[in-house]
């Protein structure tokens, strides 16, 4: 008998390396099949609401880190709150009018 | 191309924009309504913001009038700041002279208020003069007569000027001045002296000719002293009739005149010329002037009060920010909200034949129903007797004749208004909103409009609470830009290492002031993220043929040990919730990194080993600590999910037995209440200094060479009575417990031999432990041996082999 083979090693398939940059898309692609955001809504409906309101970012460029930090806080608070007895509907929003759009345009030509 | 196709083009655009930002945004793994999100150029948006624009006119809140704005004479036209562009042009430098009439009981009458300016065509337009109430003016004597100017500039202008020795008979406060009164010198009106902080020593004398018509600080401070917006300049430059003898002269032409003018009353003190860098019209290459055209204000005044009274109903996270949005209320002027531009929500006015502006509900919800079915390019795309009711009559058009505005509104009343547009337009949200949550410039901008169109509209603030974050900054805390190249960009590090190492990132700073990021600060994070990934892999992977439904353990049948680590994650769940009920994410980062790393990783889970690898695999000794590792892994899940879902919900599939499909759908894990937490949680602390020294003996007895690893280590204690009560009251192994092969009390304090490590209660002896290794657990033990069948093995894994693997 291999004395190696009665211990009880770990034993899972939860791969050690994150490898997010690859893992994270599909992960979020289930999201999107599943549409994780309707079924959270439905699942905490008939709980007090608690309304986190989006402050549009304006609709012009790449986002920034400024940008991130700002959605990541959110995101943080609505996933909390949708786990501690509330109804949490999240709406983003964007900010659309305005003269640095009339500026790109005119630049575009 | 018309108005109404530019903006189709801007809102294609802006369209592509979104589409673009939300793809970026849907990649850091934030959970919205990312189908249905709310466009301020969406039709319902439009309709509602019409609807607050009509509620704040009936509520008198609207008005017509004027404000300087950057003018170009050249295409007649206001700009916006972004088409200005500078370059460098002559101009006369003057000094003159404004006589008082009233010097406050301080200044005699005829002391001259010395001023400064490099257009003497605004000279016409003044209203006032205005000093900074915290500087120090001197009233100096020179020859006959007697000037004012600031103390710190005194030795400049006395230069410009050619005063030679000014002789300082009185000194006074700016704010002793107020609302002093000097002659204009060249009308028969007075000039009002006011107090402003925009008044600095950089330049001139500390007094500062102010022009309300001609000036952004002129108008603020005007308004706010109700001063008229005196405009002597047509849009085509040109001095009016309010000029008196300059009038029908191009501004620039008319400084000559007016120069001489001054010198010929006698006000004149110097004239020189100097190149400066001015505003110049983008397209015409033309310089551009301040001057005051018509313009739409809400009013803040009226219901000020108001304002005040609803930033002190609301919750502000962090807590300075209410004396920073109180003072904004406080000092600011009306709101002006009309742009000379096409891209933006028309200002839904009608005019009369006779020039009066028509607002009415009737014509609001005409306008509101257009742009709900049309949107809001219909009002450049019809007449303004189309986007009338049919058969709208007025008395002030009795021809029927009616035309329409074309300014639009400032984007700050388009998201100002979204408590309205979006809150209470959709069903799924309510008003006021329990959080606002933006970066701290939105004090000025966001919260601020929303503010003041909630309590226009509603008499109440959109918000229950507002929480603001600072700016991220470079390594080094500077501001990241393209030239320094210290620019972090998300979806490089995405791409690089993971939202959710981004996320951590989000989670580790103190966000309410401004934060640092760099690529050795997210190295760190990403070293603390493969720290929590590796637990859960330690926690999942011996939890391979758990069946939680069956073998878990009460509670009560418990080893102390493991009682003690659920009342510590008991404990993380408590302190953990509490922070994010608090939005303290930082802490929960710490709470979390502590538990893994001290708790889990340097002691439990180091312990739970032995146990897990070699014990009896069905045993309740094994089942315990599979136990706690299970609730762990659940709790430790849970708190994790807001901050990294990625991970979280990839642990999940992995945990053992039924539950929640999916972490999204959990609860937060319950607190417990453990009766003998207390007791427990103070013996095991206890216990945990103790291994804290039997480590600090261990780490001394390896660089001594005494042993190799600590399951070669024998340890033999002396102690004091309490600590050895403490010992014989520990069932669990303490070999297991010290991960050594042998333990023993040797005695007391006082019988401990001279080699032992002696530390306040308790004296160690560290010496290599008797017997053979064992081929399974690689303890030292004197047992190895003694079993025929196993000789290689120590008692315990002999025993555990025969019972379980015997076949």
């Amino acid at each position: 008998m291999e004395y190696k083979d009665t211990l009880l090693m770990p034993k899972t398939e939860f791969p050690m390396r994150g490898n997010l940059p690859n893992r994270e898309p599909a992960i979020q692609a289930k999201w999107a099949e599943e549409d994780i955001y309707q079924k959270v809504q439905k699942h905490t409906e008939g709980r007090p609401l608690f309304i986190l309101h989006d402050g549009p970012p304006y609709a012009n460029g790449d986002i920034h880190m400024g940008h991130a930090l700002n959605k990541v806080l959110k995101d943080f608070i609505v996933r909390y709150k949708s786990m501690s007895g509330f109804q949490a509907p999240y709406v983003p929003g964007w900010d659309t009018h305005g003269l640095p759009i009339e500026t790109a345009l005119t630049k575009k030509g | 191309m018309s108005i109404a196709e530019f903006r189709k083009l801007c809102e294609e655009y802006a369209l592509e924009q979104v589409d673009s930002q939300r793809e970026q945004f849907k990649r850091l793994g934030v959970r919205a309504d990312w189908d249905n999100p709310y466009i301020t150029l969406k039709p319902e948006y439009e309709a509602q913001q019409i609807k607050v624009f009509g509620e704040m006119a009936k509520k008198g809140y609207i008005y017509k009038g004027r404000k300087p704005v950057y003018w170009s004479p050249s295409s007649e036209s206001a700009l916006a700041e972004a088409e200005i562009e500078y370059q460098d042009i002559k101009s006369p430098s003057i000094y003159v002279a404004f006589e008082v009439i009233d010097g406050k009981g301080l200044i005699d009458e005829g002391v001259k208020i010395v001023i400064w300016t490099t257009t003497p065509w605004t000279i016409p337009a003044n209203l006032g003069i205005s000093l900074n109430p915290d500087l120090n003016y001197v009233v100096v004597a020179v020859g006959e007569d007697k000037f004012l100017v600031a103390e710190a500039l005194l030795e400049k202008a006395a230069e410009a000027i050619g005063w030679e020795n000014p002789e300082i008979v009185k000194t006074v406060k700016g704010s002793e001045l107020d609302r002093a009164t000097a002659k204009h010198p060249l009308y028969e009106r007075e000039s009002l002296v006011m107090l402003g902080d925009h008044v600095t020593t950089e330049a001139g004398t500390g007094c500062v000719h102010t022009a309300p018509g001609h000036g952004e600080d002129d108008f603020i401070i005007g308004q706010k002293y109700g001063l008229d917006v005196l405009c002597p300049v047509d849009e085509k430059g040109v001095m009016t009739e309010e000029a008196g003898e300059f009038a029908g002269l191009f501004y620039d032409k008319a400084n000559k005149p007016i120069t001489d003018k001054l010198k010929e009353v006698g006000a004149l003190l110097n004239l020189s010329f100097f190149t400066h860098s001015y505003p110049h019209d983008w397209r015409t290459k033309k310089p551009t002037i301040f001057r005051a055209t018509a313009q739409w204000f809400a009013s803040i005044k009226d219901f000020r009060g108001e304002l005040l009274k609803a930033v002190e109903d609301t919750k502000w996270v962090p807590a300075w920010g209410e004396t920073r949005l109180h003072n904004m209320v406080r000092d600011r002027g009306d709101w002006c909200i009309s742009r000379q531009r096409a891209w933006g929500v028309p200002i839904p006015v009608f005019y009369a034949e006779n020039g009066d502006p028509i607002i009415s509900d009737e014509t609001i919800d005409h306008v509101s129903n257009l742009f709900r079915e049309h949107g809001s390019n219909i009002w450049f795309e019809r007449e303004a007797k189309e986007l009338l009711p049919e058969g709208f009559v007025h008395e002030n058009s009795p021809n029927g004749l009616f035309t329409k505005e074309t300014d639009i509104m400032d984007v700050w009343f388009d998201s100002g208004s979204s408590h309205q547009a979006v809150l209470e337009e959709r069903s799924d949200l309510q008003r006021p909103a329990d959080l606002y949550l933006e970066g701290s410039d939105q004090y000025r901008g966001w919260f601020n409009s929303s503010l003041s169109t909630g309590v226009a509209v509603t008499g109440k603030a959109p918000y229950k609470g507002v929480l603001s974050h600072g700016f991220a900054l470079d390594g080094e805390g500077r501001k990241m830009s393209k030239s320094i190249g210290n620019v972090v960009i998300p979806a490089k590090v995405m791409n690089q290492l993971g939202a959710d190492i981004l996320r951590l990132w989000v989670a580790s700073v103190d966000y309410q002031a401004d934060v640092r990021v760099s690529d050795p600060i997210l190295k760190q994070v990403a070293d603390v993220y493969r720290k929590i990934r590796n637990t859960f892999r330690f926690l999942l992977g011996n939890l391979d043929g758990f069946n939680p439904e069956n073998d878990k353990v009460s509670y009560e049948d418990l080893k102390e040990v493991d009682q003690y680590m659920l009342i510590k994650l008991n404990k993380l769940v408590k302190q953990a919730k509490t922070s994010y009920d608090n939005y303290e994410f930082a802490n929960i980062y710490q709470q979390i990194n502590n538990f893994c790393t001290l708790d889990l990783s340097s002691f439990y889970l180091d312990y739970a080993k032995d146990i897990l690898y070699c014990e009896t695999p069905n045993g309740t000794e094994r089942r315990g600590v599979q136990t706690v590792l299970y609730e762990t892994v659940l709790s430790l899940t849970k708190l994790v999910a807001p901050i990294l879902p990625h991970t979280a919900d990839e642990v999940w599939e992995f945990i053992p037995g039924n539950h929640e499909e999916n972490v999204q759908l959990t609860l937060m894990p319950e607190e417990r209440e453990i009766v003998n937490a207390m007791e427990i949680e103070a013996k095991w602390n206890a216990f945990m200094d103790l291994r804290n020294d039997v480590l600090k003996a261990l780490e001394f007895a390896r660089n001594q060479k005494i042993i190799g690893k600590s399951l070669n280590a024998k340890i033999t204690v002396y102690v004091d009575a309490e600590t050895k009560t403490l010992l014989d009251s520990i069932q669990e192994s303490p070999e297991q417990l010290f991960i050594v092969s042998k333990f023993e009390i040797g005695g007391t304090i006082a019988e401990a031999p001279e080699e032992a490590l002696k530390l306040e209660n308790i004296a160690i002896l560290v010496t290599k432990a008797d017997g053979e290794t064992c081929e399974r657990c690689w303890n030292v033990s004197e047992t190895v041996g003694k079993n025929e069948k196993h000789p290689t093995l120590c008692t315990r894994c002999a025993q555990v082999v025969e019972e379980t693997f015997a076949n």
